[in-house]
């Protein structure tokens, strides 16, 4: 098991360590977690500070200084991803790839209206112009969507927001399906070693189109079956990993 | 007219009131993630 950790931990605590959190913080984090991990796993009876104590082996003094500091809030929806959804899902926009970047809808300003209310289209459009998810042609005033996927800028926090959310709705399942039997979520992945480096781009490639074929087709359908009142929620990603082995 | 005064002026406070985001009941969906851009567009 401490194999495992140490696995699964690696890349995030080189993510810390890059980015300046130090052991520290991210102890007083896990500590939280522990609690929070015991609280969850704990079905009957009272459970203690002692209780929580000798199941996380934390002290009791820690136990009792963290278990009631409340959870952080929820990641809040991300607008740029919703609007680039939008143009693509709704009926009113999807065969629209260029829209006019002010007026009635079909537009750019409508359209980014429906999605918030309380920001200038103007903000919204710098934003993905930023992004490089629309262009704009100053000529003609339109905007045209150059991207069937949000991807945030480099280091910024939308990045780290997807980063978080993937990973942790990825692990979730993972650990779930582990932990319950029989295991409830889908989780496959295909890898192999010892191949030319050409071979695995190739594959990346192939990976990729059919991937996004595949995310395309689900967007469609979710954007259609969504309603406007609390219900389900669901994450479904791939991704494409590949390294040189070690030979050492 | 004070009445219509009044309810003027209600209704431009409602107006000008906008909607504060809910969460989670604000829908949210689309495709992103950390990665590299897509090749393709549509």
């Amino acid at each position: 098991m401490k194999s495992v950790i140490e696995i699964t931990l690696r890349a995030f605590v080189r993510l810390l360590v890059a980015k300046g959190i130090g052991f520290p913080d991210a102890a007083e984090t896990l500590k939280k977690l522990y609690i929070k991990a015991a609280q969850d796993l704990t079905t009957d009876g009272k459970l203690t500070d002692s209780r929580i104590s000798v199941m996380t082996g934390l002290q009791r003094r820690d136990v009792a200084r963290l278990r009631n500091i409340p959870e952080p809030a929820d990641s809040k929806p991300n607008h740029q991803v919703r609007l680039m959804a939008l143009w693509q899902t709704d009926p009113a926009y999807k065969d629209h790839p260029t829209l006019p970047r002010t007026g009635p809808a079909p537009s750019f300003e409508a359209l980014s209206r429906d999605i918030r209310k309380d920001v200038h289209p103007r903000t919204v459009l710098e934003h993905l112009l930023t992004a490089d998810a629309v262009s704009y042609d100053a000529d003609t005033d339109h905007v045209r969507l150059e991207q069937s996927s949000y991807q945030p800028m480099a280091g910024s926090d939308d990045q780290m927001a997807y980063l978080a959310q993937n990973l942790a709705d990825h692990s979730e399942a993972a650990v779930q399906n582990v932990l319950t039997e029989p295991s409830p979520y889908f989780d496959r992945s295909v890898h192999y070693n010892n191949l030319p480096k050409e071979a695995v781009l190739a594959l990346q490639n192939e990976y990729h189109h059919g991937q996004m074929k595949l995310l395309k087709a689900l967007n469609q359908k979710a954007a259609r079956l969504q309603t406007d009142q609390p219900g389900y929620r669901f994450r479904a990603g791939g991704y494409f990993f590949h390294q040189k082995q070690d030979t050492e | 007219m004070k009445r219509l005064i009044a309810l003027s002026l209600i209704l431009l406070l409602a107006s000008c009131a906008q909607p504060t985001q809910v969460y989670p009941t604000e829908p949210d969906g689309g495709i992103g993630g950390t990665g590299t851009k897509s090749p393709e567009v549509r």
